[in-house]
């Protein structure tokens, strides 16, 4: 078995709120939502006052494309889910904040590469060289915002990674929705459909280029500023070196998806094309940010399962086995539901949810006896018992009565 | 000793009072962060105004577009590039091509003997771009008229780091092909332009 080095332990549950008005990264925070939601008015206002359905029908389209992003991502992180209010906050400075720098920096710079070297390659490299360096960073600073409003929401280095994906994932769907609002402008004006072109811009945006992009570029940063922020028992040369790396692969990644390399892979086909264009180029980074999410949640498991020791009563093993994926916490469900049926698989899931928030209070707790531990135990009892009146089976690990 | 309590308390609440104060700024904002909070701060105005300083100070390549300067191509077509744009040093009027740039966004026209229409034209195009920019999607074509009355065929088209409008012409065996095409958020911010220079172009004869 491999040994998992552990060297801080998680601040899980020391929730901590939104509002830090003694914080100056609150009021940057503040100050730039302000600035990026005027300037997004100003930017989409044409749109909407040109082609008012089109922009309601592509809010619509790049909410719901959203959807299970937000519902993948939520659960990378299954022993801790990071409180609503920090993700939406992660959410609007991708969102809000970091597009509407990045409109500013991608001008400024693209003209800068256009007077160095030129129309065609620009044209071909510009994208490629300003977008990694301005959007990457713009997208990190999210990261680093979350952690000064709030430095104990970022726990572990899996956090880390759910707070950049967040960050990524607001900054591609108005990333995309800028793309839809220029588009149907411009087929307003020239007299074309607004809708084909919201539906060409879908299609380009939202698979063949969509589908693991910035969510998984800021994702991989976020992992090295939490590990920067955290692995405090490293040297500060490790720290910094470690986060560099992971922001330069991020950054590369970019920069070989925006690049014209093997961009004309399969010539006959285009849409076949943009397929593979989108292996070649996007697949890298997804491996990345797998390899780093497996090694985060091996580092996450074992601080869950240290937290859960001594509870063999209320968490049997075999639960702390189904608790650490969601496979296998589905599958427990569905084999309480075939035993149970629905009202059993429900109970099913409360006990999860109620075992999860034991471990939580246990690391929260230095006290093993504290009330929050004993009434988070409570909990899982209660909901074991009212398991074990409606399943047909004996329910493992039901406490008998003291 | 509860006096002596009393007092230690009141003198440890006064020292951790004090050491609080001494970790908030006057304005009454914690101390901790605060110059990460700085650099933050830093690098997005370098992203932002540092930017667009350094881009104000470089200076473009080519010649600059006179203002009002009518191009005319090789006697059989003419058009009026935008102000502000650089000529670039591959146009040649007299054999009917030229080309004019701004911030990455390129336009060019060409005229050229063909008895094609606007429309095959275009479609032409059209696969020659897709060379060049395999992801690339083509609206439909739709027809384009000119404030002389000139009448055409135009198609939008965006790729994953470009966009741009092809618009063609057709008359009397001499066709006017004319592209702009560039980064997306600058075809955006050019768009009037490059749209009176697509409404400048007119046949000589």
């Amino acid at each position: 078995m491999t040994a998992v080095h552990v060297e801080t332990e998680p601040a899980w549950g020391q929730g901590e709120s939104l509002f830090q008005p003694r914080r100056a990264a609150f009021w940057l925070f503040a100050a730039l939502l302000v600035f990026g939601v005027i300037k997004l008015i100003s930017y989409f206002m044409p749109a909407l006052d040109n082609t008012p359905d089109g922009m309601a029908i592509a809010i619509v389209l790049w909410g719901a494309w959203m959807i299970p992003f937000v519902w993948i991502v939520r659960r990378l992180d299954l022993m801790e889910p990071e409180p609503i209010p920090f993700l939406g906050a992660a959410l609007a400075w991708g969102g809000i904040v970091a597009t509407s720098l990045a409109l500013i920096a991608n001008g400024a710079f693209g003209s800068v590469i256009f007077k160095a070297a030129g129309t065609e390659f620009t044209q071909q490299w510009g994208a490629a060289i300003r977008a990694p360096i301005d959007e990457e960073t713009l997208k990190a600073l999210g990261v680093v915002v979350v952690i000064l409003i709030a430095a104990r929401q970022v726990n572990t280095l899996l956090d880390g990674l759910v707070y950049g994906a967040f960050v990524g994932l607001g900054f591609q769907v108005v990333e995309n929705l800028a793309y839809s609002a220029r588009e149907m402008q411009t087929a307003f004006a020239n007299g074309s459909s607004p809708f084909e072109a919201l539906w060409h811009i879908f299609v380009l945006r939202g698979f063949a280029a969509g589908l693991w992009s910035h969510a998984v570029y800021t994702g991989i940063v976020g992992v090295g500023i939490a590990y920067f922020v955290l692995r405090t028992d490293k040297t500060i040369q490790r720290r910094v070196a470690v986060a560099a790396l992971l922001f330069a692969a991020s950054c590369s990644l970019h920069f070989f998806w925006n690049s014209p390399l093997f961009d004309n892979v399969v010539k006959d086909d285009a849409d076949l094309n943009i397929v593979a264009l989108g292996l070649i180029k996007g697949l890298p980074a997804l491996i990345l940010v797998f390899v780093l999410y497996r090694l985060a949640r091996r580092r996450e498991v074992a601080w869950f399962d240290g937290a859960l020791a001594g509870e063999e009563t209320l968490v049997t093993p075999d639960e702390l086995a189904a608790l650490h994926t969601m496979k296998g916490r589905r599958e427990a469900i569905q084999a309480e539901e075939r035993q149970s049926g629905w009202r059993g698989a429900r109970l099913r899931r409360q006990l999860q949810q109620a075992q999860v928030r034991l471990a939580c209070a246990k690391v929260r707790a230095a006290d093993p006896h504290d009330a929050m531990v004993e009434e988070a135990r409570a909990d899982v009892r209660s909901t074991r018992d009212a398991l074990s009146k409606v399943s047909t089976s004996p329910v493992s690990g039901t406490p008998s009565p003291a | 000793m509860t006096t002596t309590t009393e007092v230690s308390g009141t003198a440890d609440a006064a020292q951790a009072g004090s050491a609080t104060r001494e970790r908030r700024t006057p304005a009454g904002l914690e101390r901790r962060g605060l110059k990460a909070t700085g650099i933050v701060l830093g690098v997005i105005l370098f992203f932002t105004a540092g930017l667009s300083l350094i881009d104000a100070l470089v200076p473009t390549p080519g010649t600059e577009v006179g203002a009002g300067q009518v191009v005319n191509l090789g006697g059989r077509a003419r058009f009026t590039p935008a102000t502000d744009w650089e000529r670039e040093s591959k146009s040649n009027p007299k054999g009917g091509n030229y080309f004019v740039a701004r911030a990455g966004v390129e336009f060019r026209i060409g005229v050229f003997s063909s008895d094609l229409s606007a429309t095959a034209v275009v479609k032409t195009f059209q696969g020659e771009l897709r060379k060049t920019y395999p992801t690339i999607l083509y609206n439909d074509t739709t027809t384009a008229t000119t404030s002389a009355g000139l009448s055409g065929v135009a198609c939008q088209f965006s790729a994953l780091n470009v966009k741009g409008a092809i618009l063609a012409f057709s008359r009397g065996g001499s066709a006017v092909l004319s592209v702009a095409i560039g980064p997306p958020e600058n075809v955006v911010t050019l768009k009037d332009q490059i749209n009176a220079m697509f409404d400048s172009i007119e046949f000589v004869r």
